[in-house]
């Protein structure tokens, strides 16, 4: 589902002393099956956005239309109710909102709530379980929250948010406090989620390895206006601007920068389409530092055979 | 069944010290820090502290003078609503006459650079801003050593870099021991010696260069590698030497430069 933002605004306790202008004519469209990235310092505005996608937070000014619903103060009722399936949203530390004696009856409190009963319900939650590679069986469905460890337990959480059906789901730090196992788990459901269910994924984030591992679309927000908009290649390449917003760019994209600054590069070519990986850089530095003229090799092996 | 956080864990820590205590999630790693300074007192086993046992309810006053500590959350050892009197609050709350605890809080307020914004209530302050002051708090009693528990895991990259550099800073000029709790290999790189704990075991120890140079040993301690680790590890195999705790942009760039200009 496409998310279209035009000039908005927000204000938190308009019209008092305390009033605070958090967004200040933002305008972005995140379209249908991205997944882009939501960047930028404490403050900046970035939680504050994404409430605006499933009607917590209505604009001050401007306007934002999810799919075809337009999120305006008047909107209530069905419509809301609508949206608020379509637009699944995972809190920081979601895992703090389980609540539910067993895994089955938190995942179906969503569903259930919108109506959803009988086989068609126990279906739904076994499928949000397998969604998050959890096990569904009686047994786990059985089992308490709270015996889990803290991966499985964001998993679960996200299972309840999935087990509404979302076409886009929004996630604020998906992976703060997870583990190396526990967050290679959760990239993997997240990655397939999209390839094979086609949802548009919205990431909050200000940890830049991991916008650069998940996004192909980065908006970076900063004092609550935004500043730099794009593929992630081409936002990461503008190391100047990530630094004016407070972010430190991506390890292996800063290690890039570094190098050219330093005249490292000079035999490489100066543009680089593909993803940069472990892998793609070390090919691009190893070769840049190998080059040397034709002759030189030709040189070594006469002084060898000779 | 009997779950043991640590089993049979023996190590020393010298004097002026830069040690990582390195861990995913459940390795035991804050377990083993807060017996530093008993706030966890060993069920079997000892925790000697300059001479004195933790497990001596008489010499714990002394083990914590000596040995400081700052959390994940600072907001937890926050207390006054003032900073200043914030960090005053240790001393005070030892009976100190107001000049030389003044002259501690001037010394301490600067040390972590909020002599600005000492007039301040904490709650207006930055997250990293409140890192600092927590740990103002703690340099105000002049411990010889400080143990730092995941100290920048709530704060945003900037502040994270900002607070990390500040306890370097203060373990090289001043000698501080320093021991710092992470599961960042890239914050670990920069102590003298880094301990890996696994179940509750010492899984592996040594400096940084050398521990770092297997990753697959660290990949099995259920570790993130960083990409800049696996950067290097590439490299190395392509015949470029980089030192395997060069884990930052500048220091893997300072060992390409170095490499180029060597004399063929």
């Amino acid at each position: 589902m496409s998310i279209e933002v035009e000039r908005l605004s927000y204000v938190y306790a308009p019209g008092t002393p305390q009033a605070r202008t958090a967004l200040r004519d933002v305008s972005l469209t995140i379209a249908d099956g991205v997944c882009a990235a939501i960047v930028g310092v404490t403050g900046s505005g970035k939680s504050t956005l994404v409430q605006h996608f499933n009607g917590l937070l209505r604009p001050t000014t401007g306007r934002i239309a999810v799919g075809n619903v337009a999120v305006t103060a008047r909107l209530g009722g069905a419509r809301l109710r609508k949206l608020r399936q379509r637009v699944g949203l995972l809190f920081q530390f979601p895992e703090a909102q389980l609540f539910a004696a067993t895994v089955g009856a938190d995942v179906a409190f969503g569903p259930h709530r919108h109506g959803l009963t009988g086989a068609a319900l126990r279906e739904r939650v076994r499928w949000a379980l397998r969604s998050v590679a959890l096990p569904a069986d009686d047994a786990f469905l059985a089992r308490s929250p709270f015996a889990l460890s803290g991966g499985q337990r964001r998993r679960v959480a996200l299972a309840g948010v999935l087990a509404l059906r979302p076409a886009t789901l929004v996630l604020d730090e998906p992976s703060a406090g997870l583990d190396a196992e526990a967050r290679n788990e959760l990239y993997a459901c997240l990655t397939r989620l999209r390839s094979e269910d086609g949802l548009t994924l919205v990431i909050v984030s200000h940890d830049m390895s991991e916008v650069a591992t998940l996004a192909d679309t980065v908006f970076a927000l900063a004092d609550g206006e935004l500043r730099l908009a794009g593929t992630s290649n081409v936002v990461f390449a503008q190391r100047d601007a990530i630094l004016a917003c407070g972010l430190q760019p991506p390890p292996l994209a800063e290690t890039l920068s570094q190098a050219r600054e330093r005249g490292l590069m000079s035999g490489a070519s100066a543009e680089e389409d593909g993803t940069l990986t472990p892998e793609t850089l070390a090919g691009l530095l190893a070769s840049a530092l190998h080059t040397t003229p034709d002759i030189l090799p030709f040189l070594a092996r006469e002084r060898v055979g000779g | 069944m009997l779950a043991l956080a640590l089993d049979g864990v023996s190590l020393t820590i010298r004097q002026g010290e830069f040690v990582a205590l390195l861990g995913h999630n459940g390795s035991g790693k804050s377990t083993l820090a807060r017996l530093l300074n008993g706030l966890l007192i060993p069920t079997d086993g000892h925790v000697l502290v300059n001479g004195l046992d933790t497990r001596d309810t008489a010499a714990l006053g002394r083990i914590r003078e000596a040995v400081g500590m700052i959390f994940s959350d600072p907001d937890n050892q926050i207390v006054a609503t003032v900073v200043e009197d914030d960090v005053a609050w240790g001393l005070a709350a030892r009976g100190w006459p107001r000049k030389a605890l003044m002259q501690r809080v001037d010394a301490a307020l600067a040390a972590v650079g909020l002599t600005e914004l000492r007039g301040r209530a904490p709650q207006t302050l930055s997250g990293g801003q409140r890192q600092r002051l927590a740990l103002a708090g703690m340099l105000a009693l002049e411990p010889a050593c400080l143990v730092a528990d995941e100290p920048t895991a709530l704060l945003d990259p900037r502040a994270r870099a900002d607070v990390l550099r500040l306890l370097q800073r203060l373990n090289r000029e001043r000698g501080l021991t320093l021991i710092y709790v992470t599961h960042l290999l890239e914050e670990a790189a920069l102590a003298d010696r880094v301990i890996a704990l696994e179940q509750g075991h010492i899984a592996a120890e040594g400096a940084p260069a050398t521990l770092f140079a297997d990753l697959d040993r660290l990949r099995a301690l259920r570790l993130v590698i960083p990409d800049l680790a696996e950067l290097g590890e590439r490299l190395r195999m392509q015949g470029i030497p980089i030192p395997p705790n060069a884990l930052s942009p500048d220091a893997l760039v300072d060992a390409l430069v170095a490499f180029q200009e060597q004399p063929a």
